[in-house]
């Protein structure tokens, strides 16, 4: 099966997205040499609307005149050829683990929306779904050639390495949150987790692991926060401090609300935004809100595909809100860790 | 990379140095509601404790700044990151020592506009405290007038529930001071009870 996104036609990206009001576009690289943008799709808990978020995002990106490719990452458990009303796609990221292909660009199938390919999780075999380090390190290397404009990564649910190190993989991670104790709850795990699996990753010597790990044992009963983390490196190490502090502030979540019904549960996004900031030190951006539409529900309820026309015109404008304020976002420098 | 409490407070409330009276207000309306003590993004970070905090670092940054933006434009003063904390500790009750009970705070100030209040509107602090400035009364004046202790009015505004005193105490000072902001008094106490019962579960509950 080939990806549809080799193919050399230049797109016109379309203006519609300056409604948004934003000015500053970076131009997206047509060329396959230029890698696309990568957008993770996470939140830690299952059951709040990821891979809704996921198809309807990539759709848009797609009807904004993008070569999108989505690609399951949910591993153990991948259902998005399901939410697109395809069959099983034959081949899927176990051929790349097991080695049965050499890219996975070539996984990509197309979709029933022209512009979109899927690639799509594993199936079945258990250690595909628990990929050993080294696979897990040739997948995302993998990933980041993957030839689009943009490559969305809809994550499962946890926040174990496999699925925060996808997130970090990613230019812009995503946290979706619904007005639930819990998923905010998992949410703020997930930034924490993601924050000190970013920290690890990031090469700065066994003298910061050595002072890291001290400062998580010395706070006893109490989960230390990162930026009592970085307070503490920076006390004891100011230098090494310095360049955990450079680490934290490139680390910049994004935040889309999902299900709102009442005015309160719009005010979480505003609230979780300055409550990181001011607890743990970490700046997230909110990108939009989806509302709550029992359309939405119906569609998932009847298996209809999540297309616009199932999902209703209004959810529709809340993703469009959600794609334009992404798309306005600088790409951010290549992480060389 | 700061926590709140060593946040200078225009950064704590994100506002730039040079921002009105007007802009401070907003900014802190803005955050002392999204980060109320109770809410859902405070969720699993932060224990009640720590939620009072919170809110008390934002009254005291946004007081600060207030006065700085009305009596002294051109030169705000320069205050250290750390005043803001010293602050905290030890919250400004007597902030103004020359206090005068006439002269509505801020005095250069534009009165905020006052918030509606209908039959469904939920009573909160925070609105008691939109409606006394509003009518530009200064919490001296208040304290004055209902003959309550300036600290506890500060503390219902801010609905620092553990700061105040028992239940039916502090319901006689919510509906006195409501009553003084002419908000129906058992109506402002049935709202604000509900979240008071929830800071301070009564004790025969607790065995």
């Amino acid at each position: 099966v080939s990806c549809d996104a080799d193919s050399a036609a230049t797109v016109k990206q379309s203006g519609d997205d300056a409604a948004t009001g934003r000015t500053a576009r970076p131009a997206f690289g047509r060329s396959t040499s230029a890698p696309g943008r990568i957008v993770a799709i996470g939140g830690g808990k299952g059951g709040i609307g990821k891979s809704l978020v996921s198809v309807t995002l990539a759709i848009e990106l797609v009807n904004r005149g993008l070569k999108v490719v989505l690609i399951d990452c949910d591993l153990g458990g991948p259902n998005l050829h399901s939410l697109l009303a395809m069959p099983f796609p034959k081949e899927t990221i176990s051929d790349f683990i097991l080695r049965r292909a050499a890219t996975l660009g070539e996984l990509a199938v197309p979709t029933p929306i022209p512009g979109l390919s899927l690639i799509s999780g594993a199936r079945n075999a258990v250690q595909v779904a628990n990929p050993m380090h080294q696979q897990k390190l040739r997948l995302m290397r993998a990933v980041r050639s993957v030839p689009a404009d943009v490559i969305l990564l809809d994550l499962g649910a946890g926040s174990h390495y496999n699925i925060v190190d996808f997130f970090l993989l990613a230019h812009h991670g995503v946290l979706v949150v619904i007005p639930e104790p819990t998923s905010v709850e998992n949410a703020y795990r997930f930034l924490k987790a993601a924050f000190l699996r970013k920290i690890k990753n990031a090469d700065l010597g066994d003298e910061v692991k050595a002072a890291l790990q001290q400062a998580t044992v010395e706070r006893d009963g109490r989960a230390i926060t990162p930026v009592e983390l970085v307070a503490t490196v920076c006390e004891r190490e100011p230098e090494l401090g310095a360049r955990l502090s450079h680490e934290m502030s490139s680390f910049r979540p994004l935040l889309v609300i999902n299900q709102v019904r009442q005015e309160q549960d719009a005010a979480l996004g505003d609230g979780m935004c300055a409550a990181a900031r001011r607890l743990f030190g970490i700046e997230i951006e909110l990108l939009g809100y989806l509302h709550h539409y029992v359309q939405v529900e119906h569609a998932f309820r009847m298996r209809l595909p999540l297309l616009f026309e199932h999902l209703g015109r209004e959810l529709a404008q809340d993703i469009g809100t959600v794609a334009g304020h992404l798309l306005a976002l600088p790409l951010p420098t290549p992480d060389l860790a | 990379v700061t926590r709140y409490e060593d946040l200078d407070p225009w950064a704590l409330l994100e506002v730039s140095p040079g921002a009105s009276a007007e802009e401070i207000r907003r900014a802190y309306e803005r955050l002392s509601s999204v980060l109320s003590p109770g809410s859902l993004a405070l969720y699993s970070v932060a224990d009640a404790e720590e939620q009072r905090r919170l809110q008390r670092a934002l009254y005291v940054a946004y007081m600060r700044l207030l006065r700085a933006a009305t009596n002294d434009d051109q030169h705000p003063p320069a205050i250290t990151p750390r005043a803001a904390t010293v602050r905290l500790a030890q919250p400004p009750r007597h902030a103004e020592p020359n206090a005068r009970p006439s002269a509505p705070t801020p005095p250069t100030a534009p009165a905020p506009e006052a918030p509606a209040v209908d039959a469904d509107t939920e009573i909160t602090g925070l609105l008691l405290r939109q409606l006394r400035e509003s009518r530009r009364l200064s919490l001296d004046e208040v304290a004055t007038r209902t003959r309550i202790r300036r600290a506890h009015i500060e503390s219902i505004e801010l609905e620092d529930f553990n700061a105040l005193p028992e239940r039916v105490f502090t319901r006689g000072f919510v509906l006195a001071y409501s009553r003084e902001l002419g908000v129906d008094p058992e109506r402002a106490w049935n709202c604000i009870e509900a979240r008071f019962l929830r800071a301070r579960p009564p004790q025969e509950l607790k065995l």
